[in-house]
């Protein structure tokens, strides 16, 4: 009775690692996969120029343009992964010629060519299964600049 | 003599937990390096505007040596007729937005899902770990 008792709080401790363990390497996936889509974002919503400040000599991106891009990237990544089941919502900042560099420092980058970034937050049911932990957000941020 | 007994029916129920802890983290690993992988050739597509044979040879055969598996065993889903950089986006619905997005599908075994498959009664088919990335990525080519 007493190896069975054993057994039985090893069983309890072991599935509650792996389940933790399990648990832990989606939120590590869910970080890893929302930090490529921001990147996507920043980096689809940058190729949103303005034309007609580009004909009067100044770099600028359309602020509308680029988070309709950005939002229908999202749209398309929450059909089918893992974060169908939840919301994600977006920030986006633009560092141009019209709408200045203020702040660009911040992101490591420096001032004069414009630049993208993009914070995705997502909101959804409890990563962990484990009642004691409860993640239900996870955020990250990309910035895109443009090289040239 | 009992608890001997007990323990031998017990021992290699323990042993799993141990087996499966190294497998899921060698999974892990695994997915990272495909995760890396096809983000490279991404960004690569990116360029190019599309998927096309090179990128997909050339990614089929990085995973397949990277993990240890075939390259046949890639499956690879995307697109590999040239997307062009939307020039101006204002005024297009969101499905003419898709015109200059490179959507990718990539699945790979990754490897055995659980360790102990015959002590549970499971194939062997149907203990593999496919791990599939897609998305979405805007087109930098420009027409010319």
């Amino acid at each position: 009775m007493k190896v069975f008792i054993m057994f039985l709080a090893f069983m309890i401790v072991f599935s509650a690692s792996l389940v933790y363990r399990n648990d832990m390497e989606l939120y590590m996936r869910m970080q890893d996969s929302l930090k490529r889509l921001a990147e996507d974002c920043a980096a689809g919503g940058s190729l949103a120029t303005d034309r007609d400040l580009y004909a009067s000599g100044r770099l600028c991106i359309d602020r509308e343009d680029a988070e309709r891009i950005s939002s229908v990237l999202i749209e398309k990544a929450m059909e089918k992964t893992m974060f169908s089941g939840g919301t994600i919502s977006q920030t986006v900042k633009i560092f141009d010629d019209v709408k200045g560099y203020d702040g660009i420092e911040g992101y490591g980058l420096s001032a004069g060519r414009p630049a993208v970034a993009v914070s995705l937050t997502y909101s959804g049911p409890d990563i962990f299964r484990l009642s004691f932990l409860k993640i239900q957000t996870v955020t990250r941020t990309a910035v895109y600049q443009w090289e040239y | 003599m009992k608890q001997f007994l007990v323990l031998t029916a017990i021992l290699p129920l323990m042993l799993v937990f141990f087996l499966q802890f190294a497998m899921d983290q060698q999974n892990s690993a695994r997915v990272q390096a495909v995760s890396d992988l096809v983000y490279a050739a991404k960004e690569e597509a990116r360029q190019e505007g599309c998927f096309n044979k090179e990128i997909k040879q050339r990614l089929a055969s990085s995973i397949a040596g990277r993990l240890g598996i075939s390259p046949s065993d890639v499956v690879i889903d995307a697109d590999s007729s040239v997307k062009y950089r939307l020039e101006d986006v204002s005024g297009l619905t969101d499905g003419q937005l898709e015109r200059g997005m490179i959507h990718y599908r990539v699945t790979v075994p990754v490897g055995r899902m659980m360790a102990g498959r015959s002590l549970f009664g499971l194939k062997e088919e149907g203990n593999i770990y496919r791990y599939t990335i897609e998305g979405r990525a805007a087109s930098e080519r420009l027409r010319r």
